[in-house]
């Protein structure tokens, strides 16, 4: 399972994880949307492949070859986007553990990715970079002087990083002080999105938040005020959860005691459900009201008991034997 | 689809002009698109609200990548290009849509092949230090160009940023 949502990672109670993605293409080979022949579609794939497949790390995979269960999986674990797993022509190079992955012929030619736990910019940045490295030494990416890397959408040109974090608001959500973050957000050249990425509703109590400027900054100053925004709003969420407690007091914990009796007694319960009540364990175990698990313990749960993880598990697709293999994984978790 | 005005080549450029208050749609080849020089507006306009903003309703559209074949129109209608070459045949239609999205079409960071070193677990909370950081190296911009208005103004708003933090 996902090793990179490592156990207390920094600021876990707040930040799930850490993303970076770097937009890259092929010099002189049209971009995805226009690649025509099948030579130039082949040469994206080998270039990719003859530079990262020499290390044993990486293993490769077409699209083409994989279930339609399996590529649900991979969306559900962020490794692949939905457009990628529609496209015939695409491919997947892993890491053993997933933390480092690039998408082929996603929208542009090659979309690196680095993964890490908790708030983990430079250690997440650090490995996208040397996997950046790794591919620039074997390919000649479409690079200008003025504008820095060529992207097929003027969103990403430049540096063509995207810094995102998921993050955990349940408190922000419940006094619907999210709507302030969004409007702070966007006013420093962020945006909130859900926790699937564009156009995905904000599912929960999680959010992603990530940089729009991609050209004209250094990296170092995208990730700085990415972090910067981010402190704010951790700051935010832990001072209104305290607030919270303060003024709700034991309904407060008869709520969240409440989600974990059902979690350790449930012989079958639904994703959305499941989803809902181990985000107000999350926020129990922060506010210390619930001792003996761990942030990190309950997401890395939630993506376990994902609908088409749990399905790729188990090697059957039925919603009801799904939702009683995932209150089984939850019991596990929640009576040890 | 065959080019509405010569009927031999593929059409690859869509026009739609209003005409006494009708709408018409016309399919052309690049090369007969470039003959015509009567105004036509931009039809299908769903990149987004933003990128419309810098666009000229009626301007005629002329210009396609050889290399790639995406049209202007293209552009405008889905905000994505086709190929490295089209930065520099729609140079004058990206450039304000890059400064628009990130008010700067300078790029610097890194290069490809180079890595870079980055530290930002000291990175300051309330970004005092960010944001004087900026201002000088606005100076320094401001004064390389001669625009010594920008500069002293500039200037003093780092004079109290400093006073600020003693």
């Amino acid at each position: 399972m996902p090793m990179w949502l490592e156990n207390n990672a920094p600021e876990c109670d707040v930040v799930v994880s850490t993303r970076i993605r770097l937009a890259r293409n092929l010099a002189k080979v049209p971009f995805p949307s226009r690649i025509r022949n099948s030579q130039d579609i082949e040469k994206v794939h080998a270039g990719a492949k003859e530079s990262l497949l020499k290390s044993s790390e990486f293993k490769y995979s077409k699209l083409s070859d994989m279930s339609e269960l399996s590529k649900r999986a991979l969306i559900e674990r962020h490794i692949i986007s939905n457009e990628l797993a529609k496209n015939k022509n695409g491919g997947l190079i892993t890491s053993k553990d997933e933390s480092l992955s690039l998408m082929i012929m996603e929208e542009d030619h090659y979309r690196l990715q680095s993964l890490g736990g908790g708030l983990s910019l430079n250690t997440a940045y650090s490995a996208a970079d040397q996997l950046d490295k790794m591919l620039a030494d074997g390919v000649e990416y479409a690079f200008d002087e003025e504008l820095g890397f060529l992207t097929s959408c003027p969103s990403n040109t430049g540096t063509g990083l995207r810094a995102s974090l998921m993050l955990h608001l349940p408190a922000l959500t419940a006094t619907k002080g999210i709507s302030r973050i969004t409007s702070m957000i966007s006013k420093v050249g962020m945006t909130v999105r859900g926790a699937y990425g564009e156009g995905s509703a904000a599912s929960g109590a999680f959010y992603q938040i990530s940089n729009q400027v991609t050209l004209g900054v250094t990296e170092q100053e995208i990730l700085a005020r990415l972090l910067t925004t981010a402190n704010k709003v951790i700051d935010f969420e832990r001072n209104t959860r305290k607030e919270l407690y303060k003024n709700l007091g034991i309904v407060l914990e008869d709520k969240i005691w409440r989600a974990i009796g059902i979690l350790k007694n449930a012989r079958r319960i639904s994703d959305a459900e499941a989803q809902k009540l181990i985000s107000d364990v999350a926020f129990g175990v922060s506010l210390g009201i619930v001792t003996g698990l761990t942030s990190s313990q309950l997401y890395e749960t939630m993506m376990n008991t994902r609908p088409a993880i749990i399905a790729e598990k188990k090697s059957s697709d039925k919603p009801q034997l799904r939702d009683i293999a995932r209150a089984d994984i939850i019991r596990d978790v929640f009576n040890t | 689809m065959l080019c509405d005005e010569c009927l031999k080549n593929t059409a690859s450029v869509h026009m739609t002009t209003f005409v006494n208050g009708q709408v018409k749609t016309t399919h052309l080849c690049p090369l007969c698109a470039a003959k015509r020089k009567k105004p036509a507006i931009i039809s299908g306009f769903s990149f987004n609200d933003f990128m419309s903003a810098f666009y000229d309703e009626n301007e005629t559209v002329d210009v396609f990548c050889e290399e790639c074949g995406t049209t202007l129109v293209d552009f405008k209608k889905t905000g994505r290009l086709g190929c490295s070459n089209c930065y520099k045949v729609f140079e004058s239609s990206i450039l304000p849509v890059l400064k628009g999205i990130h008010l700067n079409a300078r790029h610097t960071g890194k290069r490809p092949g180079e890595r870079v070193e980055i530290d930002i677990t000291s990175a300051p909370i309330n970004g005092t230090k960010d944001k004087k950081e900026e201002l000088k190296k606005e100076l320094r911009m401001a004064v390389s160009t001669e625009n010594f208005e920008e500069a002293a103004k500039l200037r003093d708003e780092i004079a109290l940023l400093e006073k600020e933090g003693d």
